[in-house]
């Protein structure tokens, strides 16, 4: 079951990669919360009640439901639902994710402790890239954020992966992840979205006191 | 010789339930289940007519690419009923054979002087270029799953091993992909189209007429089904009554054929620009099962 996840992960990796519109970036990131519910459940089941429920509930409560309204309000608000015509192209990305998949390989093979599971580690590589790519590869702040967004899902990963041995990272990282999550979409939904309509990167460069 | 002749049933109305579903999808009646066959019929009773422009290669293209896929034919396995051909490494004479006749449509294409032809054919040729990586990296995660090399052994997924079921779904979802970028259907290109600059595979064969192109269109037959007996293998336990196999080989392929036909009625076309992008797709997701297979049978 565990594996099932790990692929539908990094297939949803992929998808968000190469898609255009921002509708599905949504639904991407609500499906990785849902697996990562998943991977949660299976990986963590010998924590105690209290932490396993946190957990949890920081998985579907808060990247599957909070956030993702939160972002189709930001959508809602600014009425941008497609990518920047200027970003590189699709084709480019998903050849990128390509490179970046063995990378990540590499990357989880040079840095392998005997308690992690290697998948989780190349998973979550392939997540924390696929997260930068996104920031670096589309010009718009909406694919910056959920690229911010699937980096954190990566930190969650990662915190899962050694979750056995530091039960109390887990609880660190969540705690990270919801208050730069909130941090951000506060900051995007109350003050710069008043003031910057185009929604594009290069505007923020133009803001002043 | 059972493989064979479960293969050769199932081509035969493969085509004819797809449309069905489409008419049937669109509130239409539409022609019988068998009308393809019927279309054929009539062309093989009809003689070829060839341009001035064209030369050797365009006679002989046809003969050649349905011999390539009634090669593929033979190699095949049906849900444990062994194909006439297996050896170890078979799968990599599989795929020569399907790009033999695709690389006959495309000098055929470009034999007939049309510029059409030449543009659909260019077409077809880079996309069978980027679609032979994800059957490739497939079949190599297959084989390092399985420990087998032989398409016989490769598609015997289910023993029983712990990450079957996993492995086997991802495989189906992978060959469905790429059945459909090799048959052209849509997302890819969609066969009905009528707009010869928005073709891909039908604008290869505007030039080939009569018994030529109902040896075509019997290779279409062939290829799809091909892909699902191959998709059959997968899903169906090998170990199961022979009697049990053969029906579900048959509800399988219908249901292939009806997820196509839905497919083709609920789904629009890409654009002609996003087709590398879905394909390379498929070949990452491919890659993804290969790496998990790896990590999973711990062989690096």
């Amino acid at each position: 079951m565990l594996i099932l996840l790990y692929i539908l992960f990094g297939m949803s990796l992929v998808y968000i990669a190469a898609t255009e519109r921002f509708k599905i970036y949504i639904q991407v990131y609500i499906l990785q919360g849902i697996l990562l519910f998943g991977m949660a459940i299976i990986q963590l089941r010998d924590f105690n009640f209290l932490n396993l429920s946190l957990i949890l509930a920081e998985t579907i409560l808060f990247k599957s439901i909070v956030v993702p309204y939160m972002l189709r309000k930001i959508l809602q608000r600014t009425r941008i639902y497609n990518v920047h015509k200027k970003s590189v192209p699709g084709n480019y990305t998903v050849m990128l994710m390509s490179v970046f998949l063995v990378i990540s390989l590499l990357m989880a093979f040079v840095l392998s402790v005997p308690s992690i599971e290697r998948v989780y580690l190349v998973i979550a590589f392939f997540s924390l890239f696929t997260g930068l790519l996104l920031i670096s590869a589309r010009k718009l702040l909406f694919a910056h954020l959920v690229g911010f967004l699937i980096i954190e899902n990566a930190v969650f990963l990662f915190s899962i992966a050694i979750g056995k041995e530091f039960p109390l990272l887990v609880n660190t990282g969540i705690l990270l992840d919801i208050f730069i999550a909130v941090l951000i979409m506060s900051t995007f939904l109350t003050r710069i979205g008043h003031k910057m309509h185009s929604f594009e990167a290069e505007t923020l460069t133009k803001l002043k006191d | 010789m059972t493989a064979l002749i479960l293969l050769l049933i199932t081509s035969l109305f493969f085509t004819g339930i797809l449309v069905k579903i489409k008419n049937f999808c669109s509130g239409k009646k539409g022609p019988g289940i068998f009308q393809p066959l019927k279309n054929v019929w009539v062309l093989l009773r009809k003689g070829a007519v060839y341009s001035e422009t064209t030369s050797l290669i365009i006679r002989i293209a046809p003969i050649v690419i349905f011999c390539a896929m009634f090669m593929a034919v033979l190699l095949v396995p049906v849900a444990g009923f062994k194909p006439l051909i297996s050896f170890n490494g078979d799968f990599i004479l599989f795929a020569y054979v399907l790009a033999l006749g695709r690389f006959m449509i495309i000098i055929a294409a470009f034999d007939s002087g049309s510029s059409f032809e030449g543009m659909g054919a260019s077409r077809e040729a880079l996309y069978g270029m980027l679609i032979e990586p994800a059957f490739f990296i497939l079949m190599g995660s297959l084989c390092l799953f399985t420990g087998q090399t032989s398409l016989n052994d490769i598609f015997n997924i289910f023993k029983g091993g712990n990450f079957d079921l996993v492995f086997g779904l991802a495989a189906v979802y992978i060959l469905g992909n790429i059945a459909l970028v090799e048959n052209s259907r849509i997302p890819i290109d969609d066969p009905k189209t009528h707009l010869e600059l928005t073709m891909i595979h039908e604008v290869m064969v505007l030039d080939t007429s009569g018994f030529d192109l109902a040896l075509i269109q019997i290779t279409s037959f062939l290829r799809f089904a091909v892909f699902g007996s191959l998709i059959a293998s997968v899903i169906i336990p090998w170990n199961l009554p022979a009697y049990i196999r053969l029906v579900l080989f048959f509800i399988v392929q219908v249901l292939f054929s009806v997820s196509i036909g839905i497919i083709e009625s609920f789904r629009a076309r890409y654009k002609m620009n996003r087709n590398q992008q879905y394909i390379i797709t498929i070949s990452l997701s491919a890659f993804i099962l290969f790496i998990v297979v790896l990590l999973t049978k711990n062989i690096l």
